[in-house]
């Protein structure tokens, strides 16, 4: 299981509905890049801006999607307003919590496969939990098999 | 909870290098590659020689006592890690079928700024190779003086706390909960960990040394240390082996000539004891003077503190232990270990 992070930097182009970028913390990532995950790693944002943000499940097209709570009363959220953080274990399709301005993300992402296709399409929301668009993607691969090796005779 | 978090770094700088020892050499700088995956090195690369900080043996003055001295960084590195697939329960290691990939990770690492051979750290632009920190070695009598340093940038990892937050204002079923690491997938509650016996504070350090026979207190083997990482501006750490230099050295003159044939003192015993302290302003005793390493590791605690909830301040648990005569628990950025190992009594039996 491996563990990632994606930053989440000022955009130094300060556009009004697009004031960060989303860069996998890896050596050669740009901007925009897909983070490839495997399913069961953990994913935490770092938010190196002075504004606290949420990641928030999308369709492809940069929609919000619903979350259905786990604990009762049962109730479906979609953002705004930003929800309070939901107790553990999350619901499917939630990232984190609100990240407060300069700190990493909680919880962390414990990767599922989406239950359809296998893109994680997200965006961030703002505080008062209107959507931005920025907007990222986590591609997950399925945990593999093990391979398959002739049995010794003895 | 503190002896937990601090044997589990004082454990891996002690007993890491046998165990990693068979790993690759870290001068084998990985190539990046999208995606994190790397290649791996090939099988049967020769086994690095561990860097080591030794004692130094000085002039023949009589009382004289050997030296080791030295600096140890704690800090992020990204590196190529060996991973098992296929991942998950039941797949142990030697399983058949099983087989191993290599990705790029961002970990934490004891490095010795100077261990001979040495080991610098890796830049944030370059990936290495995994290699233990190193090995100290000193003698019955000698005097270690080490410079810790934590410059981890936390940010890199999920949000970790040192304690309890709120833990009396959640519902029962959540307080085991309150002040652990925690995952969507429901880490600590799905995992059977409580605080403190949990993941959690993971980027707070400490050196704990296993059978020093020394003083457990004050700037010797205290193991209920928590070195909390430097502030960071401008993404660069504002608190580091050389912005330290002068009060550690300064401490550090003072605590040979206190300890050289005098091995079980507990020496310093407080935040008042100079030339660390005193913490406070002779006239102002609640305010902190920013001209000794004490009074400034206050001020550095205090603005920490800024905007946190009361259960997560750490400078209020200071000051009670301050008030109580006692050495305090929490620091920021950089600690001086000075004690001395105690020669081996003649009576006892060999």
């Amino acid at each position: 299981m491996a563990d990632w992070s994606i930053r989440i930097i000022p955009n130094p182009d300060s556009i009004a509905d697009r004031p960060a970028l989303l860069v996998p913390d890896l050596v050669d990532a740009l901007p925009g890049d897909p983070l490839e995950v495997q399913e069961d790693d953990l994913v935490s944002w770092n938010n190196e801006t002075d504004q606290p943000y949420q990641p928030w499940p999308t369709d492809a097209l940069g929609n919000l999607q619903p979350i259905k709570t786990t604990t009762q009363p049962i109730q479906t959220i979609t953002p705004p307003p930003a929800p309070p953080p939901f107790p553990l274990p999350s619901p499917a399709l939630y990232l984190s919590d609100m990240i407060p301005a300069n700190l990493s993300s909680s919880p962390a992402y414990n990767v599922v496969m989406p239950a359809s296709g296998s893109i994680v399409h997200y965006c961030l929301i703002d505080a008062n939990g209107n959507p931005t668009k920025v907007r990222g993607q986590i591609i997950v691969s399925a945990i593999p098999q093990a391979l398959k090796v002739p049995g010794v005779s003895g | 909870m503190v002896r937990y978090r601090a044997m589990r770094l004082g454990v891996w700088l002690v007993v890491a290098a046998p165990a990693l020892g068979l790993m690759a050499p870290q001068a084998a700088l990985a190539q990046a590659a999208r995606g994190g995956m790397l290649d791996c090195l090939p099988i049967g690369q020769p086994l690095p020689k561990i860097p080591e900080i030794a004692t130094q043996r000085t002039s023949g003055v009589a009382g004289a006592a050997n030296l080791l001295r030295g600096t140890i960084l704690l800090a992020n590195e990204r590196q190529r890690l060996v991973m098992r697939q296929p991942t998950g329960g039941g797949n142990v290691s030697g399983k058949p079928g099983l087989y191993f990939v290599c990705q790029e990770q961002v970990v934490r690492v004891f490095r010795g700024l100077d261990a001979k051979p040495p080991m610098p750290l890796v830049p944030q632009n370059r990936i290495g190779d995994p290699i233990p920190g190193p090995t100290l070695r000193a003698r019955l009598g000698d005097i270690v003086q080490l410079t810790f340093v934590n410059n981890i940038n936390p940010g890199q990892f999920p949000y970790s706390i040192d304690q309890a937050e709120n833990q009396t204002q959640l519902p029962p079923s959540q307080q085991t909960a309150a002040g652990c690491d925690s995952s969507t997938s429901g880490y600590p509650t799905a995992g059977g960990d409580a605080f403190p016996d949990c993941f959690h504070g993971s980027s707070t350090g400490n050196i704990h040394f296993h059978g020093t026979h020394t003083n457990p207190n004050g700037t010797g083997d205290n193991v209920f240390l928590e070195v909390r990482p430097s502030p960071i501006v401008n993404g660069k750490s504002t608190v580091t082996d050389k912005t330290v230099a002068k009060p550690f050295n300064d401490f550090f003159k003072a605590c040979y000539d206190r300890l050289k044939g005098n091995a079980p003192l507990e020496w310093p015993t407080n935040w008042s004891d100079a030339p660390l302290g005193p913490w406070n302003l002779p006239n102002s005793p609640d305010q902190p003077n920013p001209k000794t390493w004490t009074g400034q590791q206050a001020l550095l605690l205090q603005a920490y503190d800024k905007g946190k909830i009361p259960s997560q301040q750490l400078w209020p648990q200071n000051l009670q232990q301050i008030q109580q005569n006692l050495w305090p628990q929490f620091y920021i950025g950089a600690f001086p270990y000075c004690y001395q190992i105690p020669e081996k009594d003649p009576a006892e039996s060999t």
